[in-house]
């Protein structure tokens, strides 16, 4: 698949082709939000902010202030407004840098893809006033900046991306361990990886978040490559993080890869499903507006209690 | 066909790789870094075995590459011309032989002779032989042609006959002029089939020092041509030579110069003087190798006899000798054609008899016509001072005169005398009249370049004013070709001209010298011009130089206007007569004292002249080859020389492979080759991918 073939079936998106030679993170991420909001009109957060919740009469040690007088005066009893949480959104996004995230079979690296994702989330939730935080990690947590929102967190955030330098073997434990550890308000995590290592461990941990009640988002990132092993001679094959060889003749392993990359990719979603995160499967060649406008209906649905078996979003013909 | 390296042709087995390649299983080529290989499994590599070769012109193009390269480096050639190099042995050779003064040492010429002869043993039916003998010239004993004539068991018989005639003489060596002309005489001869052969130049000789090889470096030898050099060696070493220097005078005596050679083993030596048989004074001289030294003898100053001076205490005695003998004065003869006594003041003819002084190096004879006994100046050179008309018969004879040599000086006292000397020099003559003087004309312009005013050309000489001339003669119109106005009148008029004929001269004055005319007998001029003029004349001005071995000496320079027959006796005691004229030249063919006798107007007079040996000869030392090679002289290396004949056939098929050269060819079509079989595997593995490039046919 090849990017011009991208552009026709996503004719009102930019390139990630295109996109990806833009340099600068920043200026990548404006293109990106900014055709976004004119195509969408929507915030992806609208509407998580400060809101009414509910009336509780008044006690003794109430603060007064809190007391309703246009219901005392019409109904002659005391009632305290309750209000959400007065902050706004906690949204911690966690990167994988690991080496596999470096495999790219187009011009552009999956942890470019990635990095430009968790840019574009961040730089909607700073529009939105909410604070946005960042985990980079690869078997080990590399980055972290706390989730808050403050003059200068976007640009630190992006900062952080830019530099984020190949790390090693992904280990999701550890960061997701401390992310639990760590984040102690409920909030948002968004796990963009490849999440090409066992699951077991991924259950577990997604598992701790989940109880701690934060809002689980995970995106997948994928190679057309990965996806469809359409290598075509025999080569020898090189783990880009064990450094592993082997030698594979793509003919007749083809189709076993293409069996058990499935079970995997199943068997991710599942857990997702089975812990309540949103799971959104991206191939590099789809342009991220589609990436994140999927996400964003899928949340509304979710939060509307319809919560609904995800799509892969791929080009066409591509669907698992 | 042969081969130069045959081992090479081993590299034919190289062939089988390709095939051999085939047959080996295809190994993946380079690694693909992938994510994981948490999903992928190792395939059991291809082993292929395949039996049937699929691209056979793929095969074929690289099996002939190699095979190609094979051949190449093997280097092939035809052998089948080097064969007939080798049989084309009918050698042309000028063989040289050195008899030069220094060939005199001891055992030389017999060696000499032994190594001829063992080249003429070699001789084989259809070669070519020449025959010469050398020292400062070269000189045929046996030419190319002779040899073609005689009949062939007879060539080397005759050629060794005429060697045994000949022995070493006196003369210096020349070979810088001699090999040059002994190629030209071998390559004249030669016909057009003979020419194309290689023709060899052999040379026996000592090859010492002295040998003048300067003369072969402007040389262009012919590519057919090589020089063998076969030198002979000395028994001894250590020669000195003894040469005179300069002349005796009474301060410094006579001056002798002892040379020793740079391998002498002597240093010591003794000289002595000796006249008329006796030993007049000897001294003991040290010179060490590679120096000289200069001796004096004060004790023969006085001497009038000739000297000879002998060295003693080395190896070589042929140049141990060295001559002297006071110069001998030249006799110029002076014709005076024209009127008037030698004892009357008042005719021209009374201040030009004693015009001219003798000087050390020439004397004059004063003749006048009038006296009547006036040399013919038809056979001799000399200086003519004409005053008067001549008639037809005697212009006639002058102008013969002039042209064989000799001088004529003509005062222009009238128009028709001035007339006369264009006639006498075989010119148109110009129109001439007489001068309309006022007052007086003065000499200017005088070309003081011209030898003949050479003593004026100092500014405090140079002064011509006080010479007043009151007639004169004008020549109107252009002066004709071979003329030069040597100083005018007044910048106008020609006043003395210059007019080349043949190999002499006539020098034209347009004015009178005395009386009616002009001053000019009276001038301070006079005498040093009338000098000046005879000098240059008869070439006494400088000092003549002196008589080596080898030199032809005119004798005229000695007899002057005498005639008859003049005896000459040779160091050697023989004595042979000459008729003297102006052409007559004695050969001084070997070193010491020449006596020479004749008769003039005064009675009987005897003259001597020391000729000396080369002092070149006497350099002894030998060359080495390599200074000869230095100047582009071929010669063959001395390593072929001694090569065994299968060294020598191995060097020719080397020479023949390096001439045909078809290794490049065969070079140059296997690199096309491997580009066809680049491009064809390239075509061939187009159908696959930029990934995948077949390795094998």
């Amino acid at each position: 698949m090849t990017s011009s073939s991208n552009n026709s079936t996503f004719g009102r998106y930019a390139d990630p082709a295109v996109l990806m030679r833009i340099r600068s993170l920043e200026l990548r991420v404006k293109a990106v939000m900014e055709g976004f909001f004119n195509g969408l009109h929507r915030s992806p957060f609208h509407g998580f902010s400060v809101e009414f919740s509910a009336y509780r009469q008044y006690t003794d040690g109430d603060d007064p202030r809190y007391l309703d007088w246009k219901v005392a005066a019409r109904s002659d009893r005391y009632y305290i407004k309750l209000f959400e949480d007065e902050t706004n959104l906690r949204c911690n996004l966690l990167v994988d840098n690991s080496r596999s995230m470096s495999f790219g079979s187009l011009d552009y690296t999956k942890a470019d893809y990635a990095k430009t994702l968790a840019a574009c989330l961040a730089w909607a939730l700073t529009q939105q006033r909410d604070a946005a935080g960042l985990i980079v990690f690869d078997e080990d947590v590399e980055d972290i900046i706390p989730a808050r929102f403050r003059h200068g967190q976007l640009r630190q955030i992006l900062m952080a991306l830019d530099k984020a330098e190949q790390g090693a073997s992904t280990d999701l434990t550890k960061p997701l361990e401390r992310v639990a550890g760590q984040v102690r308000k409920r909030g948002l995590v968004v796990l963009i990886s490849d999440l090409l290592a066992p699951v077991d461990g991924l259950e577990r941990n997604l598992g701790y978040l989940a109880a701690a009640g934060h809002e689980l988002v995970v995106f997948q990132i994928l190679d057309p490559q990965e996806l469809n092993f359409e290598f075509d001679a025999p080569a020898l094959f090189q783990d880009m993080e064990s450094g592993q060889e082997i030698y594979v003749d793509p003919s007749t392993a083809r189709k076993q890869y293409q069996e058990r990359l499935q079970k995997h990719l199943t068997h991710v979603q599942m857990t997702c499903e089975k812990l309540g995160a949103i799971y959104e499967l991206c191939s590099t060649d789809c342009p991220l507006e589609i990436a994140l406008s999927e996400f964003m209906l899928r949340r509304q649905k979710m939060k509307a209690g319809s919560a609904r078996i995800p799509q892969r979003r791929s080009p066409a013909g591509r669907s698992t | 066909m042969s081969f130069l390296a045959p081992l090479y042709l081993a590299g034919l087995a190289a062939i089988g790789l390709p095939i051999l390649f085939h047959m080996i299983r295809r190994t993946p080529k380079g690694k693909v870094p992938f994510s994981t290989l948490m999903f992928l499994e190792a395939s059991p590599p291809r082993v292929t075995s395949r039996s049937k070769i699929e691209h056979w012109l793929l095969l074929l193009i690289r099996a002939t590459a190699l095979i190609l390269l094979a051949l190449a480096f093997s280097r092939p050639f035809l052998r089948q011309s080097e064969d007939m190099a080798v049989d084309a042995e009918n050698k042309r050779r000028a063989i040289l032989v050195d008899v030069s003064a220094s060939m005199r040492r001891d055992g030389l010429w017999e060696q000499a002779t032994q190594k001829v002869d063992a080249i003429l043993k070699e001789v084989k039916t259809g070669d070519s032989i020449g025959l010469f003998v050398f020292d400062q010239e070269l000189l045929p004993l046996l030419s190319f042609e002779e040899w073609a004539g005689l009949q062939a068991g007879y060539q080397s018989v005759v050629a060794q006959k005429r060697l045994k005639e000949v022995t070493p003489g006196w003369m210096g060596t020349n070979l810088g002029a001699v090999l040059p002309e002994a190629v030209t005489a071998a390559l004249d001869e030669a016909d057009d089939e003979a020419a194309s052969r290689a023709t060899e130049i052999v040379v026996i000789t000592d090859l010492q020092r002295g040998s003048r090889i300067e003369g072969l470096q402007t040389f262009e030898w012919p590519e057919s041509v090589t020089v063998d050099i076969q030198r002979v060696e000395a028994r001894t070493t250590g020669n000195a030579s003894v040469q005179v220097v300069g002349s005796v005078d009474g301060k410094s005596g006579l001056r002798v110069r002892v040379e020793n050679v740079a391998d002498s083993p002597h240093e010591r030596f003794t000289v002595e003087a000796t006249a008329a048989g006796q030993v007049v004074t000897q001294q003991d001289v040290h010179v060490p190798p590679e120096q000289n030294r200069v001796v004096q003898f004060t004790e023969v100053s006085a001497t009038t006899q000739p000297i000879m001076v002998s060295l003693s205490g080395d190896d070589d005695s042929f140049d141990n000798q060295a001559w002297y003998v006071r110069p001998q004065t030249a006799r110029v003869p002076v014709l005076y054609r024209g009127e008037g006594s030698s004892s009357d003041p008042n005719e021209l003819r009374y201040y030009l008899e004693r015009a001219f002084l003798p000087t050390p190096a020439r004397a004059i004879d004063f003749y006048s016509e009038s006296d009547g006994d006036a040399p013919d100046e038809t056979w001799m050179t000399g200086l003519s001072v004409v005053t008067k008309l001549l008639d037809s018969e005697q212009q006639r004879m002058s102008s013969k005169a002039v042209e064989d040599g000799w001088s004529l000086i003509v005062v222009g006292n009238s128009i028709e005398t001035c007339r006369q000397a264009f006639t006498i020099a075989g010119t148109d003559t110009p129109d001439i009249s007489e001068a309309n003087v006022e007052g007086y004309a003065m000499l200017s312009d005088v070309d003081l370049q011209h030898p003949v005013f050479q003593p004026f050309n100092d500014v405090r000489l140079a002064d011509f004013t006080k010479l007043p001339i009151w007639k004169h003669r004008v020549i109107d119109g252009e002066l004709p070709k071979k003329t030069r106005v040597l100083a005018s009148l007044d910048g106008r008029y020609p006043a003395i001209v210059e007019l080349l004929h043949g190999n002499g001269r006539v020098l034209l004055f347009t004015f009178g010298w005395h009386n009616d005319d002009s001053q000019f007998v009276l001038s301070s001029k006079f005498v040093p011009l009338m000098n000046s003029l005879v000098d240059d004349f008869a070439g006494t001005s400088v000092e003549p130089p002196r008589a080596m071995v080898g030199d032809q000496f005119p004798i005229y320079t000695l007899a002057g206007a005498a005639t008859g027959e003049m005896s000459v006796v040779a160091p050697s005691g023989l004595e042979y007569g000459m008729e003297i004229s102006p052409t007559a030249l004695a050969l001084l063919s070997e070193p010491g004292i020449y006596d020479f006798k004749w008769t003039d107007r005064d009675g009987p007079r005897t003259a001597s002249i020391a000729a000396n040996s080369d002092p070149l000869e006497s350099r002894t030392d030998a060359l080495g080859l390599d200074e000869i090679r230095a100047l582009g002289v071929p010669l063959p290396d001395i390593v072929e020389a001694r090569m065994t004949s299968d060294e020598k056939r191995q060097l020719l098929a080397r020479e023949l492979e390096s001439r045909q050269r078809f290794w490049q060819w065969v070079i140059l079509v296997g690199i096309l080759l491997l580009l066809l079989e680049t491009w064809l595997a390239g075509h061939l593995a187009g159908g696959g991918t930029s990934q995948s490039k077949p390795d094998t046919v």
